[in-house]
């Protein structure tokens, strides 16, 4: 099987700095793999591994992707080849937009049998773009897909949805955006971290795939600031175990809690 | 210069930094120190992940790295679990030996389950009598035909329990100069005649230690590592990258035990004020970065040193006679800012400090470094 | 011509979809169509929920899937030209929305939060970050299509007697199918954490699985519910996933909160921190929950909890 795998490489939402009047940095964020994707990758990598074919790792976003150990990082997981669409124009773009531009790269990509993207991005999570992407593609597409299989009339999926498993059998090639159940992501080796740099990546601009016209814009970001806190007592409570329990028992009553 | 890291190497640490939060927490390591316990779950995912194959011939799973990449995974082992960082540094110069001076036949033997996850082959050198004056050692190996009979009595063995080998080290009595008649050899830990007697110690308590009475054990003479009488310059070969390895173990170590001081200082507040507002802590915890920041560049530098195949024969020894005293007064005044709790067995530092301690005397004592670079650094300032 | 606009909202989970309708009537004196995919009487229950209309697409007995439905809806929408289209934010919803945009040349504004009026211009208010930033955004597309999940809207009381048209829609044949091979049922959530008064949370900063007996008598001693972070739940498996508090898990207002080793990363606090009070245990004095805590008590869990619950008892 031949297995695309679409990743963002985000910012770390860890790092988010508040500014004083409430408004948000992630300049000081360090870049790296989605917390989503990785499980996409491992389930990507045990597929090719298990029925012999190849994973294509696919990425969007503007030029702070194009990094040499981002890309490292990612090919010491699994994926045989890298294939990145770099351009600023990708820095806020929407699912639209950014499922429009995979697309666009999967059209130039050799055949393949299956499309795996993970449940949501890590510093977005709209959980949107696998299921547009598949849709945008003409194919079969199914999102929470928490265990995949091969059968012999294509894959057997297990879908997690709020009230009980739908267990279906999809055609190929599909779309499928898994959920974290799906595998647990692979360590990398000393070995793969040093074939990584070796692998081939091979980086496109919008212009390459044609949509050098611009990229749809569904709505514009009027403003993003820090949640809104709700004001806490902040009141520590020290001593010995013994004391603390006793001061904590004491509020607790305060607070008619008990 | 560039001080940077490579991205493989960071990817490594990153990689390894997580195994080691999943598969050897504190907690874990806590209580297997506590129970006297080797690590079996520990460095069996360490094999798992490729940790051990590094600097392993291939053909026998292994993974070409340099020393800098051996040296960068033994400080991260020693800053996660420091017991493990020892272990594998331990093995380092027996493991690197049977790579080197092995016969086919051993190394395929040795090597492939070391990369599964063996424990690593423990190093049969010292005896009661033969310590700092290694090659006053006395165990003897007799020809008898196709094989050779083993007699005598090994100290501080670490790890003989555990190891599948023991790399044994046994001199010719007659032999006029006793640099050059000394052997090594592969002796299994099951073969009859072996018997292990574990030593209590104060510390490296998930690392046992054992005499070792080898009585009439007999094993093939192709058991025999290297040449005949050839064992002391082999042995002297890799002796200073397992000090490096014990080096870096203890770096990682001496930064854990600091970073647990400086968050306490920031924290623990006495007289209605952190600690670390008192200039007292703040000079301690100066100190101590000091010290950090020496021991790392020196050992990396010395690291970088082997990697160019330049000879690092004083160097070295001034590195491990440096790490070795900074390591442990660091630990030591982590404690001291841990105060009460420091001294608690709930605490990591206590296990830090206990361990560290063995530096100063194991894998060459701090006497014997001074006598080694001593007289090198006078030659070159004679020139 | 634009004031004929309505509001479409759809969702499979009937309780959904009648938060929905309800939403939609503050939407700016629209009118308000119901689609349905279920039961007929689904529908028709709709019309009693505020609905000005219900359209019935189909069920989905035997081996349809809600999703097969995706087809079916873009040809409603483009012939019938909605100003806004509000989906219920269900995996199924989001999967019908997603592809249903793909479709219509548009995207979906996820998870909105809040609805607002500016001029002529509709702006949502979601979050992002994990929870660390809320972000408002004026939708440009025709119609809008937004996602809305359980909790933003409460619905309106049942009218006595249904009111609006009810049509039946044909069903458009999709491309493709994914062919159902079996529904497991999911056990039913052993804990329903929305409805809990209490809840104890338990974080990383307990060391093995068998200290959540600590937890438990805590819970047991307070009359409480006991809950946990993502890490707990869905990569130790301590827990099951229904007890997890976090933007991808649990949301919960209860009247005490109490973290035990939790340090409060915000993916975790969005979840929680609209509970009235909150009291935090942490070893680690600058563990962000603090913060966030009414009562902090920076200490030694495995201490301190054992006092507690004694403290409690102790209580004449």
């Amino acid at each position: 099987m031949n297995i695309i795998v679409c990743v963002k490489f985000t910012p770390d939402a860890g790092d988010i700095q508040v500014n004083s009047d409430g408004s948000i940095s992630l300049e000081r964020a360090e870049w790296g793999i989605g917390s989503f994707d990785l499980q996409a990758v491992e389930a990507g990598a045990r597929l090719a591994e298990a029925t012999g074919g190849k994973v294509m790792a696919l990425s969007a976003g503007p030029r702070q992707i194009n990094h040499s150990k981002l890309k490292k990082d990612l090919l010491s997981r699994g994926p045989d080849e890298l294939y990145l669409v770099v351009d600023d124009a990708l820095q806020d773009a929407g699912t639209a937009a950014t499922a429009r531009v995979l697309a666009g790269a999967i059209g130039k990509l050799g055949p393949f049998d299956l499309v795996l993207c993970g449940e949501g991005s890590a510093d977005l999570y709209f959980q949107q773009v696998g299921l547009q992407l598949g849709e945008m593609l003409g194919l079969p597409t199914l999102n929470a897909i928490r265990k995949i299989e091969t059968a012999a009339d294509g894959l057997r999926v297990e879908r997690d949805l709020d009230d009980e498993i739908e267990v279906l059998a999809v055609p190929m090639p599909a779309v499928l955006a898994v959920t974290t159940d799906v595998h647990e992501p692979r360590l990398p080796t000393m070995k793969e971290i040093l074939k990584a740099g070796k692998k081939p990546v091979t980086e496109w601009t919008l212009a390459d795939l044609g949509l050098s016209g611009g990229l749809a814009k569904h709505s514009a970001v009027v403003s993003i600031r820090a949640p809104h806190q709700v004001q806490r007592k902040n009141i520590r409570i020290e001593g010995s175990p013994e004391e603390a329990a006793q001061a904590l028992v004491g509020y607790l009553n305060k607070e008619g809690l008990i | 210069m560039d001080f940077r890291w490579t991205e493989e190497q960071e990817l490594l640490v990153q990689s390894l930094d997580e195994l080691l939060a999943r598969a050897a927490p504190e907690s874990l390591m806590a209580e297997l120190d506590e129970k006297h316990e080797f690590p079996h779950q520990p460095w069996q995912a360490l094999a798992d992940q490729g940790i051990l194959s590094l600097g392993i011939p291939e053909e026998y799973g292994g993974t070409p790295a340099d020393i800098t990449t051996l040296t960068l995974v033994c400080e991260t082992l020693g800053r996660r679990a420091f017991s493990l960082g020892i272990i594998y540094a331990l093995g380092v110069i027996t493991i690197r030996d049977i790579v080197q001076f092995g016969s086919d036949e051993i190394k395929e033997r040795v090597l492939t389950g070391f990369v599964q996850g063996d424990p690593p082959v423990a190093l049969g050198i010292t005896e009661p009598q033969a310590g700092s004056d290694a090659a006053a050692l006395k165990a003897t190996a007799d020809f008898d035909g196709d094989e050779v009979v083993l007699n005598g009595q090994k100290m501080y063995c670490t790890l003989a329990g555990q190891a599948r080998y023991i790399l044994l080290l046994t001199r010719d009595p007659q032999g006029a100069n006793p640099y050059e008649s000394i052997s090594m050899w592969l002796l299994p830990t099951d073969a009859p005649g072996v018997r292990c007697n574990q030593i209590a110690k104060v510390g490296w308590w998930s690392i046992p230690s054992y005499e070792v009475y080898i009585e009439n054990a007999r094993i093939p003479k192709s058991s025999l590592v290297g040449q005949f009488n050839k064992g002391w310059p082999q042995l002297m070969a890799n002796f200073e990258i397992e000090r490096l390895a014990l080096c870096a173990a203890s770096l990682g170590a001496a930064q854990a035990a600091y970073d647990d001081a400086a968050a306490y200082a920031n924290q623990r507040v006495q007289f209605g004020r952190p600690i670390g507002s008192y200039q007292a802590v703040q000079h301690m915890i100066t100190d101590m970065a000091v010290h950090l920041e020496n021991m790392r560049n020196f050992v990396y530098k010395v690291a970088w040193m082997m990697d160019q195949g330049l000879p690092v024969r004083h160097e070295h020894a001034m590195c491990k006679l440096y790490v070795a005293r900074a390591s442990c007064e660091v630990i030591d005044t982590a404690m001291q800012i841990l105060g009460g709790l420091g001294y608690t067995m709930d605490h990591r530092i206590q296990r830090l400090w206990r361990d560290i301690r063995l530096m100063r005397i194991g894998g060459g004592t701090d006497e014997i470094m001074y006598n080694i670079a001593g007289p090198q650094l006078l030659k070159r300032a004679g020139k | 011509m634009a004031e004929q606009r309505e509001i479409w909202v759809f969702s499979e989970k009937p309780a959904l979809l009648a938060e929905l309708i309800a939403g939609a009537k503050t939407l700016g004196g629209r009118r308000v169509a119901a689609w349905v995919v279920g039961a007929r009487s689904s529908a028709a229950q709709a019309l009693t929920q505020g609905a000005d209309r219900a359209a019935w697409l189909g069920d989905t007995g035997g081996e349809r899937l809600v999703e097969d439905y995706v087809p079916t809806l873009a040809q409603q929408v483009q012939a019938g030209a909605p100003a806004v289209l509000l989906i219920g934010s269900t995996r199924r919803g989001r999967a019908v929305a997603g592809r249903l945009a793909a479709r219509l040349d548009n995207t979906v504004l996820t998870d909105v939060l809040e609805f607002q009026s500016e001029g002529g211009d509709l702006l949502i208010r979601h979050m992002i970050f994990g929870g660390g930033a809320v972000r408002v955004e004026k939708a440009l597309a025709q119609p809008v299509i937004a996602t809305v999940g359980s909790g933003v809207f409460a619905p309106l009381p049942p009218a006595a007697a249904a009111q609006g048209e009810m049509v039946e829609v044909p069903f458009v044949e999709p491309e493709w199918r994914a062919r159902l091979i079996e529904r497991k049922p999911r056990p039913p959530a052993a804990v329903n954490l929305a409805a809990a008064r209490k809840v104890i949370c338990a974080g990383r900063g307990l060391a093995r699985q068998e200290d959540l007996a600590m937890i438990n008598e805590l819970a047991r001693a307070l009359g409480a519910e006991v809950a946990c972070t993502r890490p707990l739940a869905e990569g130790l498996n301590w827990l099951p996933r229904e007890r997890y508090i976090g933007i991808s898990g649990a949301t919960i207002k209860p009247d005490l909160y109490f973290g035990v080793g939790v340090s409060g990363q915000a993916q975790h606090i969005i979840g929680m921190n609209r509970s009235k009070v909150v009291v935090a245990l942490n070893k680690d004095s600058s563990a962000p929950i603090f913060q966030q805590a009414d009562y902090g008590v920076v200490g030694d869990l495995y201490a301190i909890l054992p006092a507690l619950v004694q403290a409690i008892k102790a209580r004449p």
